[in-house]
């Protein structure tokens, strides 16, 4: 499957380790990432201010890798940011299935918590499941896109 | 017509003033809001402000999508990068082809933010302050009615 996997851009540097291994475990499941946002995206915010093309930019690539994607995968802890609530949307109006992370120390209560539909898994997750978290939840999608 | 009024309720003891001038400025233009939501939660939030992870967010989201449903266009304070839920609800409206007017603090986020690069022609993107807002807001309402942009 095309997976597609988004955090926030602000906080790139210190998840680094975190996202790192989200990425692994889609690939090692044999799956493909869309866009790596992590990698690009840091690489030019290190070059400095983004001014408005630069983010026209960055929207066309995500919007690109949502529409390709199979299925998306966020980490929203801390509530997430309006990009990702675009591209939550773009995904489910898709029929796409969407894996929001919440790390289980993240400060409680957002629209990412009562969002509802069927294509929608939220998980808590922590240093020591997150690996598990992921699989599970590509697993079921590759179950159920044979089946569908 | 009616109008959908998205902003974060994380800041909104900051931004009440703000909201409370384009609340005014859909009013005097003769529209109304699809959900009148800022001085409730403001009060709520005055009187007793309960941990936002007590709060009921299943209800919150879907008194927003269903308020969402009944709008004609959208009006986002998006400033700071905004919310998930403000992003969320704004793909919804521009894939249902309603017009989005985006509102930004031009101090609030200096290298841009995911929603100043997004191009869509139902959106109308605009730099505002606590004088000119209303002025945004009514021009963005006329140009609506018009069928054209602001």
């Amino acid at each position: 499957m095309i997976v597609h996997f988004l955090g926030k851009t602000a906080t790139i540097a210190q998840n680094a380790d975190l996202y790192n291994r989200i990425k692994d475990v889609i690939r090692q499941g044999g799956h493909t990432i869309a866009y790596d946002f992590s990698d690009a995206t840091y690489v030019e915010m290190g070059e400095g201010n983004l001014d408005k093309s630069d983010w026209a930019l960055l929207c066309e690539r995500d919007i690109d890798a949502v529409n390709r994607c199979e299925a998306l995968i966020m980490d929203v802890s801390d509530k997430g940011v309006f990009g990702m609530g675009y591209m939550a949307s773009m995904a489910l109006l898709a029929n796409k299935p969407v894996l929001l992370l919440i790390e289980q120390s993240a400060r409680g209560g957002s629209f990412t918590c009562g969002l509802e539909h069927p294509q929608i898994t939220r998980k808590i997750f922590n240093k020591g499941n997150i690996e598990v978290i992921i699989s599970e939840f590509l697993e079921q999608c590759a179950s159920e896109d044979v089946r569908g | 017509m009616i109008i959908y009024l998205g902003a974060r309720t994380s800041n909104l003891d900051h931004e009440i003033g703000v909201l409370r001038s384009i609340i005014t400025a859909i009013h005097i233009s003769g529209n109304s809001l699809a959900r009148n939501w800022v001085e409730p939660e403001f009060q709520r939030l005055e009187m007793r402000p309960k941990p936002r992870g007590k709060q009921d967010w299943a209800k919150i989201c879907q008194e927003n999508l269903a308020s969402l449903e009944m709008a004609d266009a959208g009006i986002f304070e998006v400033s700071d990068r905004s919310c998930f839920g403000v992003g969320y609800v704004a793909a919804l409206m521009l894939q249902a082809g309603k017009s989005a007017l985006f509102l930004v603090r031009p101090e609030s986020q200096p290298d841009g933010s995911f929603a100043a690069g997004l191009e869509d022609p139902l959106i109308t993107w605009a730099e505002y302050n606590n004088e000119n807002v209303a002025e945004i807001v009514a021009k963005f309402m006329n140009s609506i009615e018009i069928g054209g942009r602001a």
